[in-house]
C-alpha cells in the first residue's frame, strides 16, 4: 500500500505541483484580500487535466502555502494576508518594528512547519476517532465553542479592556447586517442589495488594519524609519527552538483538533491559540510587545489546521472548511468519492494525500526559510513607493474577493474607522474576532434553540458543553486568579 | 487623549442606542426561539455598557496626553484619504489602468523627490505588473470606464 | 495630452458607435462573460466552467467564468441583468432568480428582463434520512410526523431546500420543524451527527453518504425516478404532489439581438453533448436535463407562481 502511495507521490510532475502549489499559495497569501479559499478556487479549473494525485496534491500545497503565506505580509506590514493570521500581526509585527523581522519570520516559519507536521500526524494516526468526536458537534456546543472564543476578547484588547469589549461588540454588530440566517429577515440592509449577504469581512479587515496601516505610514512619511537590522539569522536560534518546539507541539495539536471540527477555521483557531499562549504565559502582560511565542502560538495553530480540515472530508465525506469543499469537488471531478469508501476503494491515493501533505509542509519550510530575505527587501522600499502600492493592492485585493466595487467602498470606510482606532489606541483585532465569530455564536445559539424548542438547558446538555462552560468560567477568572497569586506570592 | 476617548465612548453610545432602536422594528421572537432582534439587543447592551463605563472612567482621569488630530502630518492623511476616494470614482468613470497610473504618479511625486522620469517609470512599472497579475493570472475583471 | 483628449472624445464614439451597426453575423465579437452569481469552486461554478471549457471551440475571442457573489445569488443576477444586451454577458441563473423577489430579498431582479438560452442541468430535492433511522419508508416519517416535531435540516431560510422541505410538509400536511443551516453540507453533517431526523436537500447531494450506506434516501421530490437512484420512489408515486428542484440556466438580458440570441443558444445545446461535458457532469453527480429557451420561459413563469404561494403561506414573503 505505502510502496503504491509512493510510486505515486514520487514523480517529478507530482513533486513539481506540489512545489508550485506552496510557492503559488505563499503568493496569494501574503497578498491581503486574496484568501486561501479563493487561492485554491482558482487554482481547480487547472487541475481538472491532471490525475487525482497530481490535482489534489497542488491544491493541498497551494493550501498550504497560502495558510503560510499570510504571516509574512501580517509580521512585515501589520497586515494579515489572510484572516488566520491576523493574530499574528498583533506581536509579529512588533518585533519586525524593532528591527527583528527575520528573527519574527523565522520563528512564524517553523512554527507553521512543525504545526503542519503535527496536524499531519493526527491526520495519519488517529483521524477516525477524531472525526467521530466532531460529529458530535450540534448547534449548543457550536455556540459554546463560539463563547470560549469571544473570550478572548480580554487578551487581545491591548491596553484597555472596555474598549476591547467596544471594539469586538463594533463587530460583532457589523456581522449582524445582512439577512439574518434563521428567520430569513432583513437586519440593518437599509434596501440596499450589497447589504443583503451582509459585508465580507475580508474587505473590512483589509480596511481596518493594510488601509489604517497605510494612512498611518503616510502620517509618519518622513520620520526615519528604523533600518532592519542586517538579517543575521532567519533560522531561530537555539533559545527561541525550546519555545517553538513547545508551543508547536501544543497549539498545532490544538489546530488539527479544531479544524477537524466542521465549520470551524484557521481564523478561529488561531485567535484561540493566541489568547491560550497568553493565559498559560508567566508574563501575560508583555503580549502585544512583540513576544516569540505570540508569534509561534497562533501559526502553529493555523498550519494545524490544515490536516485537521482533511480529517472529516477523508473520513466522512463533509468538508471542514471552505476549501476542503472545493477539494471534495476536484476528487468527485476525478471520479473518487470522498468519504468513508474512499480508504476501501482508493486507499493509495488517500496515502499519497498524507505523503504529499508531509511533503507540502517541508516544502513551505525550505521555501519560506530561503524567501525570507527576499520577502524582508519590502522593508527596503522606500516608504514614498511602498505606501501608494499598499493602497492600490487593498483597493485590488478586496475587488477581487467578489468582483463586487461595493467591497471596495466597504475597504475604504474601515480604513478611515481603522486610522482613527489606531489614534484612540483601539485595537481592531477584537473587532475582527467578532466579525469572525459573532455570526456563528448568533445562528448557533438560536438553532439549538430552535431545535431544543426554547429550552436553555440545551446549553449544559452534553460533556462538550460542560467542558466549554469550565473553560470559558477559568478563561475568565484565571486572570484575576493569577493576579491574587501573584500578589499573596510577593507579600 | 482624554478627549478623544470621550468622543469615541460617545461615538459607541450612539451606536448602541441607534442599533437598539433599529432592532426594536424586527420581527419579534417565536415559540420561544429568539427571533432577528435578540442577539443585536444583547450585544448593543453590552456595547452600551462599556462605552458608559468608558466614558466615566475617562471622566474623571486627569492626565491629559495630547493626539494629534489636526496637525501638518494629519492633514496630509485626510487628503490622501480623499484622494483615494476620488481614485475610486475615477476609476469608475474613466477606467482602472488610467487611474492607477495617475494615483501612483500623484502620490509619489506628491511624498518623495524623485525625477521625473523615475516617477513616471515607477508608476508604470507598478500599473502594469498589477494590472497584468490581477487581469491575466487572476482573471480579475477590470472592465469600468470609458478607458481601460 | 492632445491623444488622449481626441481619444476621449472618439472612444465612447466608436464604442456607441458599434453597438447599433454590429449586425449579428459578426457575433461573437470580443471576449464573452459568462456570470456565476455564486462563488467559485461551488456546484454552479464548476457546472458552468466546465460549459464554458466546452463551449469555447464557438467563441474565438475566448469565453470565461466570471463570480460575481453575494446577497444569495441577487447581486451576480442583477449584473446581468443590467448589462449591455449584445451578448458579451450571459447569466447564469437558478429558481433564486424567481424566489428572491416574493421574500424581499431578490433587490431588482425581475426574471421578465432575462431571455433564457438553456437549463442544462437539474437536481431535485431528497428526503434523506441516516441509515440506522427507524424510518424505512416516506410513510413512516410522516405517519411519525404527525405526533412527532420532526427536526428537518436544510440549507438556509428561504432556500430551495427550506422551500422543498416546506413543500414536503404542505403535501402530506403535517408540521415539520425547519432548521436551517448555511449551506446544504452543513446540513448533511448535522444528519451524519443524528442531530437531526431528516435532511431535504438535494440528492446530488447526499449521493455520496447513501452509497457509502451512510444515509437512506426515503424519497425524490422529482417528476420521474432518478437515474442514479433507480430504486428511490418519487414523491409523486407515493401519493404526495410535490416536485421540486434547482436548475441552472443560461441567459442573456432582453434587448439582446435575436441572431445573437440563437447562436448562443445553439451553441450550449452543442456543448452539453460533448463526451466532456457528459463526463464531468457524470462524476460531478449532477445530472445534464436540457430545457430549451420556449420551455424554459414558461418554467420560469410557473415557477413564479409557484414560489409566490409556497412563500407567501410560509410567512417568509416581505
Amino acid at each position: 500500500m505505502l510502496v503504491e502511495a509512493l510510486n505515486l507521490v514520487l514523480q517529478p510532475s507530482v513533486l513539481l505541483f506540489i512545489i508550485l502549489g506552496v510557492a503559488g499559495g505563499m503568493c496569494i497569501g501574503c497578498l491581503p484580500g486574496l484568501t486561501t479559499t479563493m487561492g485554491v478556487a482558482l487554482v481547480l479549473p487547472l487541475t481538472f487535466g491532471m490525475d487525482a494525485t497530481q490535482s489534489i496534491l497542488l491544491l493541498i500545497g497551494v493550501y498550504v502555502g497560502a495558510v503560510y503565506g499570510g504571516s509574512m505580509s501580517a509580521i512585515l506590514l501589520n497586515t494579515p494576508g489572510t484572516p488566520a493570521s491576523a493574530a499574528t500581526a498583533l506581536d509579529g509585527y512588533q518585533m519586525a518594528k524593532r528591527g527583528e523581522a527575520g528573527r519574527a519570520l523565522g520563528i512564524a516559519t517553523t512554527s507553521s512547519f512543525l504545526g503542519g507536521v503535527i496536524s499531519c500526524i493526527f491526520l495519519i494516526l488517529i483521524s477516525p476517532v477524531l472525526a467521530k468526536f466532531a460529529l458530535k458537534f450540534s448547534a449548543p456546543e457550536f455556540f459554546m465553542l463560539a463563547m470560549f472564543g469571544l473570550c478572548i476578547i480580554s487578551s487581545i484588547s491591548g491596553k484597555s479592556m472596555l474598549i476591547g469589549l467596544l471594539s469586538g461588540t463594533f463587530g460583532i454588530l457589523i456581522a449582524t447586517i445582512g439577512i439574518d440566517d434563521i428567520t430569513g429577515s432583513m437586519r440593518f440592509t437599509f434596501n440596499n442589495m450589497n447589504l443583503f449577504s451582509g459585508i465580507s469581512f475580508i474587505p473590512v479587515m483589509i480596511g481596518l488594519f493594510a488601509m489604517s496601516q497605510a494612512f498611518v505610514g503616510i502620517e509618519d512619511i518622513f520620520v526615519k524609519s528604523q533600518t532592519t537590522k542586517k538579517l543575521s539569522h532567519v533560522f531561530p536560534k537555539r533559545e527561541d527552538w525550546g519555545l517553538i518546539v513547545k508551543n508547536s507541539i501544543g497549539f498545532g495539536s490544538l489546530g488539527a483538533f479544531v479544524g477537524s471540527i466542521p465549520g470551524v477555521g484557521a481564523d478561529i483557531a488561531s485567535f484561540i491559540a493566541y489568547g491560550q499562549a497568553k493565559s498559560m504565559s508567566k508574563h501575560p502582560e508583555k503580549f502585544g510587545t512583540g513576544l516569540p511565542e505570540a508569534i509561534s502560538a497562533p501559526e502553529a495553530a493555523n498550519n494545524g489546521v490544515t490536516g485537521g480540515a482533511l480529517i472529516p472530508m477523508l473520513t466522512l465525506g463533509v468538508p471542514g472548511d471552505a476549501v476542503a469543499a472545493i477539494m471534495i469537488g476536484a476528487l468527485t471531478v476525478q471520479g473518487l468519492q470522498p468519504g468513508p469508501l474512499l480508504f476501501q476503494n482508493d486507499a493509495p491515493v488517500v496515502y499519497a494525500i498524507f505523503i504529499g501533505l508531509l511533503l507540502a509542509n517541508i516544502c513551505m519550510l525550505v521555501l519560506g526559510l530561503n524567501s525570507v530575505r527576499l520577502f524582508t527587501k519590502v522593508l527596503s522600499v522606500p516608504k514614498q513607493i511602498l505606501v501608494p502600492i499598499i493602497f492600490l493592492l487593498c483597493f485590488v485585493g478586496s475587488y477581487a474577493l467578489a468582483n463586487n466595487v461595493f467591497d471596495v467602498i466597504v475597504m475604504l470606510v474601515f480604513g478611515v474607522i481603522g486610522y482613527f482606532f489606531h489614534k484612540l489606541e483601539v485595537s481592531a483585532s477584537p473587532a475582527i474576532l467578532g466579525l469572525i465569530l459573532g455570526p456563528m455564536a448568533e445562528s448557533n445559539f438560536r438553532r439549538a434553540l430552535l431545535m431544543a424548542r426554547g429550552d436553555y438547558l440545551t446549553f449544559l446538555s452534553t460533556g462538550i458543553c460542560w467542558t466549554f462552560f469550565v473553560l470559558i468560567l477559568v478563561s475568565l477568572l484565571w486572570p484575576f486568579a493569577q493576579k491574587q497569586w501573584l500578589k499573596r506570592k510577593h507579600a | 487623549m482624554r478627549s478623544g476617548k470621550l468622543v469615541l465612548a460617545a461615538g459607541f453610545l450612539v451606536l448602541s442606542i441607534f442599533v437598539f432602536i433599529l432592532s426594536l422594528q424586527l420581527p419579534p421572537t417565536r415559540n420561544g426561539v429568539p427571533g432577528p432582534a435578540t442577539w443585536p439587543v444583547l450585544v448593543s447592551i453590552v456595547m452600551f455598557i462599556s462605552a458608559i463605563s468608558l466614558g466615566v472612567k475617562e471622566f474623571f482621569k486627569s492626565n491629559e496626553t495630547v493626539i494629534k488630530i489636526i496637525g501638518k502630518d494629519q492633514i496630509r492623511v485626510y487628503i490622501s484619504m480623499t484622494a483615494l476616494f476620488a481614485y475610486l470614482v475615477s476609476m469608475m468613470l474613466i477606467g482602472f489602468s488610467v487611474s492607477t497610473f495617475i494615483m501612483l504618479y500623484g502620490f509619489i511625486t506628491w511624498l518623495g523627490n524623485y525625477k521625473w522620469h523615475f516617477r513616471v517609470i515607477c508608476a508604470l512599472v507598478i500599473t502594469t505588473i498589477v494590472y497584468c497579475v490581477f487581469h491575466f493570472v487572476l482573471k480579475v475583471p477590470f472592465r469600468f470606464g470609458i478607458l481601460f | 495630452m492632445k491623444n488622449i483628449l481626441s481619444k476621449l472624445i472618439f472612444v465612447p464614439l466608436v464604442v456607441a458607435g458599434m453597438s447599433t451597426f454590429v449586425n449579428a453575423n459578426s457575433y461573437p465579437e470580443g471576449p464573452v462573460k459568462i456570470i456565476v452569481p455564486y462563488s467559485a469552486g461551488g456546484g454552479s461554478d464548476s457546472v458552468s466552467r466546465a460549459l464554458a471549457e466546452a463551449i469555447k471551440t464557438d467563441f474565438p475571442d475566448g469565453i470565461a467564468v466570471e463570480n460575481r457573489t453575494g446577497g444569495a445569488g441577487s447581486i451576480g443576477m442583477s449584473y446581468g441583468m443590467r448589462a449591455e444586451p449584445n451578448g458579451s454577458i450571459v447569466t447564469m441563473v437558478a429558481p433564486e432568480l424567481v424566489m428572491l423577489p416574493h421574500s424581499g430579498n431578490g433587490g431588482d431582479i425581475d426574471y421578465k428582463q432575462f431571455i433564457p438560452l438553456a437549463i442544462v442541468n437539474s437536481g431535485y430535492a431528497a428526503i434523506t434520512v441516516p441509515a440506522d433511522s427507524a424510518y424505512k419508508s416516506l410513510e413512516d416519517l410522516l405517519v411519525d410526523a404527525k405526533s412527532n416535531n420532526l427536526l428537518f435540516g436544510n440549507s438556509g431560510t428561504g432556500s430551495i431546500w427550506h422551500l422543498a422541505g416546506a413543500g414536503m410538509q404542505q403535501a402530506a400536511s403535517v408540521e415539520f420543524t425547519h432548521v436551517p443551516y448555511k449551506g446544504s453540507s452543513a446540513a448533511i453533517t448535522a444528519l451524519l451527527g443524528r442531530h437531526l431526523d431528516a435532511v431535504s436537500v438535494s440528492y446530488a447531494e447526499v449521493a455520496n453518504q447513501v452509497d457509502a450506506g451512510a444515509l437512506r434516501t426515503l424519497a425524490v421530490l422529482a417528476p420521474n425516478r432518478l437515474v442514479d437512484a433507480p430504486n428511490v420512489p418519487t414523491a409523486t408515486e407515493l401519493g404526495y404532489d410535490v416536485v421540486i428542484g434547482t436548475w441552472r440556466g443560461y441567459t442573456v438580458p432582453v434587448g439582446t439581438p435575436p441572431a445573437t440570441v440563437t447562436y448562443l443558444t445553439d451553441a450550449i445545446l452543442k456543448a452539453v453533448e460533448t463526451d466532456t461535458f457528459v463526463e464531468f457532469m457524470k462524476n460531478t453527480n449532477n445530472d445534464i436535463e436540457i430545457i430549451e429557451s420556449e420551455e424554459f420561459a414558461n418554467k420560469l413563469k410557473r415557477e413564479d407562481e409557484f414560489y409566490k404561494g409556497l412563500i407567501s403561506s410560509l410567512g417568509l414573503s416581505q
